[in-house]
């Protein structure tokens, strides 16, 4: 699968912890909370493990305070978890990479991200109106506003996008 | 017509007090003729020139060179004298001296002239299609017409791709091109192989010779700039330096190649205005197409947006009857100007889509139309559902009779069920893709599954995501130059030649999504490639490289957006959902507003208005790199021909932004107080994002 760990590889609880470790090691880590999350969504250890490229065994040996085994033998997701996570934001401020240790919060981000995107991909911004005003709290207590000004998630969505219209046509 | 400000408006002026001096203080010819330069100095009565050459019973009509005599003798449009003496002459004595005498010959200087000669003119096709469709009569303060003038003696007869002869010097070249093609259907002592090939080589002919060659510009890729001269809509020209300059083709002659695309356009306005006095509408139009809305018996159908109210008060749209249309169709048969088949029937053909292939009936086909160059024409089954116009096997994509029932494709071999000649999906912005379901196979059919898709939850049908949904988005690309094959350098180290990557091979390519990029990297300088890997299970574990750095990054379908050292690539299934939605941006909403994703209905024409004129080269060699997601910034794709007259920093934003108040404009751009005043100043200049950023400011204060 993505790659082996050693024993020595545990969870880091800080920035500072996951700051040290090898760019191999923080990608690893990225992927594993973000399976946890897919699997607080009702997907299957197996199957989100696979959408990360990771092995389940993998998961279950970082991230195991964040999973429990159900009666039906089967890993679900606790409600919550406090696995560190370091999750690009977009706040009213600028896009900033701040660091949660709460699954609540980053759960908040996710899904403000989803929102991002839909309205991006197809222009819906529905799911954008239920995040006007609300902030999230980093793990060194930081409140953030996220950001829900269409204009401005256009202007920054549109970074490196380029198509045949854009070429020769600009909204104006 | 707004005519260009004068270059010289000192020396024209005292141009004309000298022909008013001669012609004599409020003279006019008795009929009516007053402008001084059309009359004849020191006639008694005075005369004009036309009227003088009616007496001597000489032709009115002058030989008008619009490059300058001295530039192109021979080019020459027939103009009244009056005018010709009057407005033509008298424009070019604003010309620089040296262009219009050009007394050392230069091309650059007849290049010139060629530019002057042509500045603000319109076609003729072009003014008629506006009077068609907006009803208003422009002025017209000049008119020429290009002229042949005799015959080249170095014609000589040719067969065409050793089958078709013509002779130049006797036939009408493209004529005959056109007709021989439609003479190909009919021909039966050539294989359907070999016919295809020659009516593929027939319609390239037509077109490149027709009108490719006149437009021909080449977009030299030399990186290190060149100081070029330009000319412009302004009457003086200018200099910049730029990279990419483009060099004209050696036919190029685009005031040629502007009247064929003027004369499409006013082909399509002329049915456009046909179908719109009948109080119809279209679903979409191309190049010299149209899907007219239209009925068996006509009527109205509900359309958002539309100007008409049906039983239900619904929103609706006029359809015409099968038999308007028909009518419209033949009223362009007086255009055709060709003979032999070709000159059968209307230059307006109704398409074969619109017939049962097998029993010939006529039968009601239904557009979705996304945007420009994306839409399917479909049927629906007895139980409403839609069906894709069909022409090819689904299984392996060979193209099969609609009477076969099995395909022909001896490796295929399958039971098939065609309803069309031809497919009816539109391929474009999907084209550059893998197939997911097996990269390796040419099949294109996973296109036609996702518009069955797109067409399926349009009429509320259900419509599942199809598997491949979660798959990376990749396509293939070939290594063509060094600049791709450079950053591949690294994973050559210590291989032997026949396990290196090489000129030629393959290379995946893959999308990154909005926000996916890794922190940190420029988004508009980085790409991310791959040597070629069919198996698509390990496109998400093995290490990406970036094009532009050569560096290596994981890629992800996961999450929302990049980080560190992974960046979040879109899936097919994204691709296709961006794809459904996307806005046609060249329209307008019924209610006057650009189109954005959302918007869905009947569209109008986008309004434009003129805020700042920018000066761009005519060819952009990266067309297919932009569809396949390989560039990123618009600066790669065409050449911008700085003009320091009408730059918009110095011109627009510059003055705007000394009326901000410092303090403001530093809480805006998080820029410093001190940098910001070198810039008011003008002391310096921002990075180019940073100007972005200003400008995007001050149109946020300006529309608050």
């Amino acid at each position: 699968m993505h790659m082996p760990i050693s024993h020595d590889d545990r969870p880091p609880k800080t920035l500072e912890e996951y700051s040290e470790r090898p760019a191999e090691f923080q990608d690893l880590w990225n992927r594993v909370t973000q399976v946890v999350s897919r699997v607080r969504e009702g997907v299957s250890l197996a199957q989100a493990s696979r959408e990360f490229g990771l092995d389940p065994r993998v998961v279950i040996r970082l991230a195991g305070s964040a999973l429990f085994k159900a009666k039906n033998g089967r890993y679900e997701a606790r409600a919550s978890d406090r696995l560190l996570r370091l999750l690009m934001t977009l706040t009213t401020e600028d896009r900033v990479e701040l660091v949660f240790n709460d699954s609540q919060m980053s759960s908040i981000v996710g899904r403000h991200w989803a929102a991002v995107q839909r309205y991006l991909r197809t222009g819906d911004s529905s799911a954008l109106q239920d995040f006007q005003g609300q902030s999230v709290t980093d793990a060194s207590g930081n409140k953030w506003q996220l950001l829900t000004d269409l204009d401005e998630l256009d202007r920054l969505g549109s970074a490196g996008v380029l198509s045949f219209e854009s070429i020769y046509a600009r909204i104006a | 017509m707004k005519k260009s400000p004068l270059r010289d408006p000192e020396g024209a002026a005292r141009r004309a007090a000298t022909a008013k001096r001669r012609a004599g203080v409020n003279s006019r010819c008795e009929c009516g003729e007053q402008r001084p330069l059309a009359l004849i100095p020191g006639s008694s009565p005075t005369i004009c020139a036309k009227c003088q050459r009616e007496r001597e019973g000489r032709s009115i009509m002058d030989s008008h060179h619009p490059f300058g005599k001295a530039n192109d003798p021979e080019t020459t449009t027939p103009t009244p004298v009056n005018d010709h003496r009057a407005e033509l002459s008298k424009a070019q004595e604003d010309w620089p001296k040296r262009t219009r005498e050009n007394p050392d010959g230069s091309p650059l200087l007849r290049a010139a002239a060629c530019v002057r000669g042509f500045v603000e003119w319109y076609s003729l096709p072009d003014v008629a299609a506006s009077v068609l469709l907006t009803g208003r009569i422009p002025k017209i303060v000049d008119a020429f017409f290009l002229q042949p003038n005799g015959k080249l003696n170095t014609l000589k007869p040719t067969k065409l791709r050793g089958t078709i002869d013509v002779d130049p010097s006797r036939q009408d070249f493209f004529r005959a091109v056109i007709e021989e093609r439609r003479r190909l259907s009919k021909r039966m002592d050539i294989s359907e192989t070999d016919r295809s090939r020659l009516d593929k080589a027939l319609k390239v002919l037509a077109n490149a010779a027709s009108y490719g060659i006149y437009a021909e510009m080449h977009r030299l890729e030399s990186e290190s700039k060149i100081k070029v001269k330009c000319f412009g809509i302004d009457a003086d020209s200018f200099e910049c330096r730029v990279a990419h300059p483009d060099e004209p083709g050696e036919y190029c002659f685009p005031p040629l190649a502007s009247l064929i695309t003027g004369g499409a356009r006013l082909m399509l306005s002329l049915l456009e205005t046909c179908v719109t006095e009948l109080g119809g509408t279209y679903a979409m139009e191309d190049t010299d197409s149209m899907a007219v809305v239209a009925t068996e018996k006509g009527g109205l159908i509900p359309c958002a947006g539309g100007p008409l109210r049906n039983d239900d008060g619904v929103e609706a749209i006029k359809a015409l009857s099968w038999q308007q249309v028909d009518d419209i169709a033949e009223r362009f048969k007086s255009l055709n100007p060709y003979s032999g088949v070709a000159g059968e029937g209307s230059v307006l053909k109704i398409e074969d889509d619109n017939r049962d292939p097998l029993t010939l009936q006529r039968r009601q086909i239904f557009c979705l139309a996304i945007s420009a160059k994306r839409y399917t024409l479909f049927l629906k089954n007895n139980q409403g559902k839609p069906v894709l116009l069909r022409g090819t096997c689904p299984f392996c994509g060979h193209r099969n009779e609609p009477a076969n029932k099995f395909c022909k494709n001896p490796n295929c071999g399958r039971r098939i069920h065609l309803n069309n000649r031809e497919d009816r999906w539109s391929e474009h912005g999907l084209g550059h893709l893998l197939n997911p379901t097996d990269p390796e196979s040419e099949n294109r059919d996973w296109i036609a599954d996702a518009w069955l898709s797109i067409v399926k939850r349009s009429l509320g049908f259900p419509a599942s995501a199809p598997r491949f949904a979660s798959t990376p988005a990749v396509g293939r690309i070939t290594i063509s130059s060094p600049r791709v094959l450079q950053p591949m350098q690294k994973l050559n180290e210590g291989k032997s030649y026949s396990d290196q990557i090489k000129p030629f091979n393959f290379l995946l390519t893959c999308h990154v999504d909005r926000f996916g990029h890794p922190s940190g990297v420029d988004p508009e300088r980085f790409h991310l490639i791959s040597p070629y890997q069919p198996d698509s299970r390990r496109w998400l574990k093995t290490k990406w490289i970036d094009q532009y750095s050569g560096k290596q990054y994981w890629i992800t379908t996961g999450g929302h957006h990049g980080n560190r050292h992974t960046a979040r690539v879109k899936t097919y299934g994204e691709f296709l959902e961006e794809y459904e939605y996307h806005a046609e941006t060249k329209c307008a909403d019924a209610g006057g507003n650009i189109c954005r994703r959302q918007t869905v209905g009947l569209l109008q024409r986008g309004h434009v208005e003129i805020e700042q004129i920018k000066y761009i080269g005519k060819e952009s060699n990266s067309l297919e790199e932009v569809e396949t997601g390989m560039v990123h910034s618009e600066q790669s794709v065409y050449t911008e021909y700085p003009d320091p007259r009408r730059d918009e920093w110095q011109t627009k934003v510059l003055p705007a932004l000394k009326e901000i108040p410092l303090s403001d404009l530093a809480m805006a751009t998080a820029m410093s107080p001190s940098a910001l005043k070198e810039i008011r100043a003008g002391r310096s200049r921002p990075h180019r994002k940073n100007q972005q950023r200003l400008k995007e400011i001050l149109d946020n204060r300006r529309t608050r």
